[in-house]
């Protein structure tokens, strides 16, 4: 145990995480220089291009270091807000962590949430101040951020250019040096955490955990106490690039255990993982059966799919144990499924997932929070959708999800920031200078404003210099009603949405002018209604179609004419008719970029 | 049966509507001459032997290029292919190019017909669009063409922001008086990275009203039908047995050798595009290397094409030619969204083919785009 260092990276995204990892990986040999490839730990393809990681994902390196054979186990963690239960369970299984900051951006919001995480759990901080070699660095500034932050000499800060290697043999020097090595007992009773699990289609469901204590071996009885299932141990081992099999591991390490396990979802992240027969009195602690917070519908383009579309949800959800979904049905787009996600961006992997990985077409919904509706007759019911929502003589009042939120951005942005809060009906609670320029603003805001264009609009009012994170903190009374909108007189439920009462004639009146633009004119004029109850609040009219045809010079030019046909065509693929009316996919989200 | 398209990539100005490739600077017109007629040696089997029926050459401005040069291409390409001896030679020049020692010397070399783009008779529109004629050289030059050529054709331009449907009339009535063989009528399309589309993006034109250039396509189509025009393709109008034929080849998906920067070519299974940069494509050909990129069109890439090139041609879709050569059968594959705008009176059916009505003639895009496979 004694030489076994285990460390996460802590940092934003595009702030280098995975390309350290990268470097890490070649000074150590775990991977040949012939067999690199960018973003190594990043495995699926929408990681590599969005250039985030969704997933944790666990390597072993080996390092000799002062004649001494050294086990370093790396876990990158996901990157956003979304999935920050899962990175709360990485910190948990590590002694140390590089933060790693980009020193042309400084310490963003989610960097802070995640630091406190690894403060709170004891862990070593090396701070890693990456990019130091580009035009735009600001080696000071950001340095001063840091030692604010941890209270260090400004001499522990590593000065770092993971993309050119620079600086590398100083990290591994200071992990060694720095990082306590694992406490625990192998001959006491198994004590493991579970932080993440992989999927794999021919043998089930790999488990990755740490072990605190005691010893696992192969064909071991083991109980996973939350789940309270038991299994037998098939396989157990380490994670190089490569799974390599051991017979054992020990207390202190990192490893993955196979035991024909079927789903992903009978794996929770953070559980305890002891044996049946000498099982651990203590639990990991922190363990949480992690909710969605956001709910969509997903409909197939032709309701013919439906079966399809059942079968790879069900696929998608054997290795995302984080997506639930029950069948729903709509009247503007037949049947189809309620999910619900972590949060927005974890809605858009789901979808992106299943048109790449099942090529699947989908139309997905306006995303909704989960309110509480407390009837007049004195019963709660639970909304996930506006559909969902009872008539207004029935209801006594409704609650909607508070979070607290952390914005970290420039001062000069602050104005902008807080008006767009006090927009989202947020309220402020604090405000903290963490350096000169750099300020901390603390905010109650509703959940259901969050999943409504606020990524977008905290981007824009900030140029990106803004950076967020939240938690749930409770359920308050509010005055929300169903905006219902109608095309040609039919109502299409799919459209509808559950917005606060004061905004609901504005947005009305702002979603039939952007439907407007989303709509593409047909052969004949289509009415566009919003509606509270029976009240027409809004209308908006799309001209029938007259002209469409380029008369233009083309000559040869066959193909690009063709493609330009094409696209549009396929762009049109995801249209759902609703009564005489085709309706785009874009136009089932318009209430998100009302604004725009 | 096939064609060769030279793309001479000068011009004098750019106008505004333009995006082809083109270039003003006139430094290197010799070396690429040469890199042209490189290129047509290399390729002289692409077309695999079959005879030349069109040379066709555009741009740019092949006008203003010395007559000589077309000379030499038009050698070069007497020397390589085989040439069918009616063959049809089109030119593509403005009107200030239009002398009378021009018209001598490319009819000398083997042009026999002249495209001309005259695009609007109304100065200040010239000059919005940028071009460097004005009305009174225009109509000189109609004049000049039509006392040494049998056949030529006029370019014009509808739907210009500013123009309107009076002012179009006169222009047409005062054209069709020199008995033009052939006129081409586009609607002006604002692209991408042209200025008319940095001037749109920020508010300095406005797009002109759809219903204003409906009335003035309506009015080109009714005057020229009077005229016994017939429109053999949206935007292609002549008198009988003066179609295009060199535009017809690509309509009826004959093959053709596109020769010179950004030039395409097709030889039935491939389309191919030559590199849109002078002095990169100068370069490869001076190591005998031919800058281009080429596609292999797949069944359903060439079932779209028979679909969106036919339904603009008088000719319309022809389901046996996709019978026979695709073993598509459109009228069946496809036949809910048919009687959708049949029911629509955007097309009907003659025997075998699917012709656009004169309420679908201006609705091809969204025909077309139904109709895709």
């Amino acid at each position: 145990m004694k030489n076994i260092r285990n460390f996460c990276i802590i940092a934003h995204i595009d702030h280098g995480k995975s390309t350290l990892a990268d470097r890490l990986l070649e000074y150590t040999n775990t991977v040949d220089k012939r067999d690199m490839k960018d973003q190594l730990l990043d495995d699926m393809d929408l990681e590599k291009e969005r250039g985030i990681t969704i997933k944790s994902h666990a390597v072993q390196l080996n390092y000799k270091f002062n004649n001494e054979e050294y086990i370093l186990n790396l876990i990158d963690t996901p990157g956003h807000v979304d999935f920050s239960y899962e990175v709360s369970r990485s910190i948990a299984s590590c002694e140390g962590a590089l933060l790693v900051i980009d020193a042309s951006q400084g310490i963003q919001a989610q960097t802070i949430s995640n630091l406190y995480l690894a403060l709170e759990q004891g862990l070593e901080i090396i701070p890693v101040l990456n990019k130091i070699d580009l035009p735009g660095s600001m080696i000071e500034e950001v340095s001063d951020q840091i030692i604010d932050l941890l209270d260090c000499d400004p001499s522990e800060i590593l000065h770092v250019s993971a993309k050119d290697g620079i600086g590398i043999d100083k990290i591994m020097d200071r992990i060694i040096k720095k990082i306590p090595e694992p406490k625990g007992d192998a001959k006491d009773n198994l004590q493991a955490m579970v932080f993440d699990s992989v999927f794999n289609s021919f043998r089930g469901v790999e488990v990755i955990f740490r072990i605190f204590n005691g010893t696992i071996k192969k064909g071991d009885t083991v109980k996973f106490v939350n789940t309270k299932k038991i299994y037998n141990v098939d396989e157990i081992g380490i994670l190089k690039i490569k799974k390599e099999p051991k017979d054992f591991l020990e207390a202190g390490n990192v490893g993955y255990l196979i035991s024909g396990i079927k789903e992903a979802k009978e794996i929770k992240v953070g559980d305890t993982i002891t044996h049946k027969d000498s099982p651990t009195q203590n639990e990991v602690k922190g363990f949480e059966d992690v909710k969605p917070m956001v709910f969509a519908g997903i409909y197939p383009v032709e309701n013919s799919d439906y079966e399809d579309l059942r079968a790879s949800l069900e696929k998608l959800q054997l290795n995302d144990a984080s997506l639930v979904w029950q069948p729903e049905t709509s009247v503007a787009l037949g049947f189809g499924f309620r999910c619900g996600f972590l949060g927005m961006l974890h809605m858009e992997i789901i979808q992106e997932r299943l048109e790449r990985e099942f090529d699947m077409t989908v139309i997905t919904t306006v995303p909704s929070v989960e309110f509480k509706c407390f009837l007049t007759d004195g019963t709660t019911i639970e909304i996930f959708a506006p559909s969902d929502m009872p008539p207004v003589t029935n209801i006594s009042y409704i609650e909607e999800p508070i979070i607290k939120a952390q914005i970290i951005t420039k001062s000069e942005y602050i104005g902008n920031i807080i008006k767009l809060c006090l927009d989202k009906r947020g309220k402020i609670k604090n405000q903290v200078y963490l350096s000169k320029s750099r300020v901390e603003l603390l905010f109650d805001l509703p959940l259901s404003e969050i999943v409504f264009d606020f990524y977008d609009k905290l981007k824009s009012t900030s140029r990106g210099y803004a950076s967020f994170d939240y938690e749930l903190s409770g359920y308050v009374k509010s005055k929300l009603v169903k905006l219902d909108i109608l095309l040609n007189g039919e109502k299409v439920d799919a459209l509808s949405a559950i917005v606060h009462k004061e905004k609901a004639f504005e947005w009305g009146k702002k979603l039939c002018q952007k439907l407007k633009e989303l709509l593409p004119r047909q052969m004949f004029e289509i009415a566009i209604q919003a509606s509270i109850g029976n009240k027409i609040i809004a209308r908006e009219t799309v001209r029938a179609l007259r002209k469409n045809v380029t008369a233009k010079c083309y000559g040869g030019d066959i193909t690009r004419k063709r493609k330009l046909l094409e696209k549009q065509k396929k762009g049109k693929k995801r249209m759902r008719q609703v009564g005489n009316v085709e309706i785009p996919q874009e136009a089932f989200l318009a209430v998100l970029k009302i604004e725009e | 049966m096939s064609g060769i398209y030279i793309h001479i990539p000068f011009c004098k100005k750019k106008c505004h509507y333009c995006d082809f490739y083109i270039t003003l600077n006139k430094n290197n017109v010799g070396k690429l001459i040469e890199a042209i007629k490189f290129e047509l040696i290399l390729r002289k089997n692409f077309l695999n032997k079959n005879s030349i029926e069109t040379i066709y050459f555009g741009g740019g401005t092949p006008s203003m290029i010395s007559p000589n040069y077309i000379g030499n291409i038009i050698k070069e390409i007497k020397n390589n292919f085989s040439v069918n001896s009616n063959i049809e030679i089109t030119i593509e020049a403005n009107p200030d190019d239009i002398s009378l020692d021009n018209l001598l010397k490319w009819k000398k070399y083997g042009i026999n017909r002249i495209s001309l783009g005259v695009q609007t008779l109304n100065d200040n529109l010239l000059n919005f669009i940028n071009r460097s004629h004005d009305k009174k050289t225009a109509i000189a030059s109609i004049k000049k063409i039509s006392e040494h050529y049998d056949n030529f054709s006029i370019d014009l331009i509808y739907g210009i922001p500013g123009n309107r449907y009076d002012k179009l009339k006169n222009d047409i009535k005062e054209i069709i008086k020199f008995n033009p063989p052939h006129i081409s009528a586009y609607n002006l399309t604002i692209e991408k990275k042209t200025v008319f589309y940095n001037w749109l993006k920020n508010n300095i034109i406005k797009k002109e009203n759809e219903r204003e250039i409906i009335k003035q396509f309506n009015l080109l189509k009714n005057i020229l039908e009077k005229e016994e025009y017939i429109q053999y393709e949206t935007s292609s109008f002549c008198k009988k047995g003066y179609e295009s034929k060199h535009n017809s080849g690509y309509w009826k998906r004959k093959k053709y050798l596109g020769i010179g920067p950004s030039a395409h070519s097709f030889d039935g299974k491939y389309r191919s595009w030559n590199i849109s940069d002078n002095n990169r494509y100068i370069s490869a050909l001076n190591k005998r290397i031919i800058p281009n990129t080429e596609e292999k069109l797949s069944k359903k890439m060439k079932i779209n094409e028979i679909i969106m090139i036919g339904i603009r041609t008088k000719w319309g879709i022809d389901n046996k030619q996709l019978i026979t050569q695709l073993k598509y059968d459109i009228l069946k594959n496809q036949k809910n969204t048919i009687d959708k705008l049949i029911n629509d009176k955007l097309i009907y059916i003659n025997r075998t083919k699917i012709k656009a009505t004169k309420k679908g003639s201006i609705l091809l895009d969204y025909i077309a785009e139904k109709l895709l496979v």
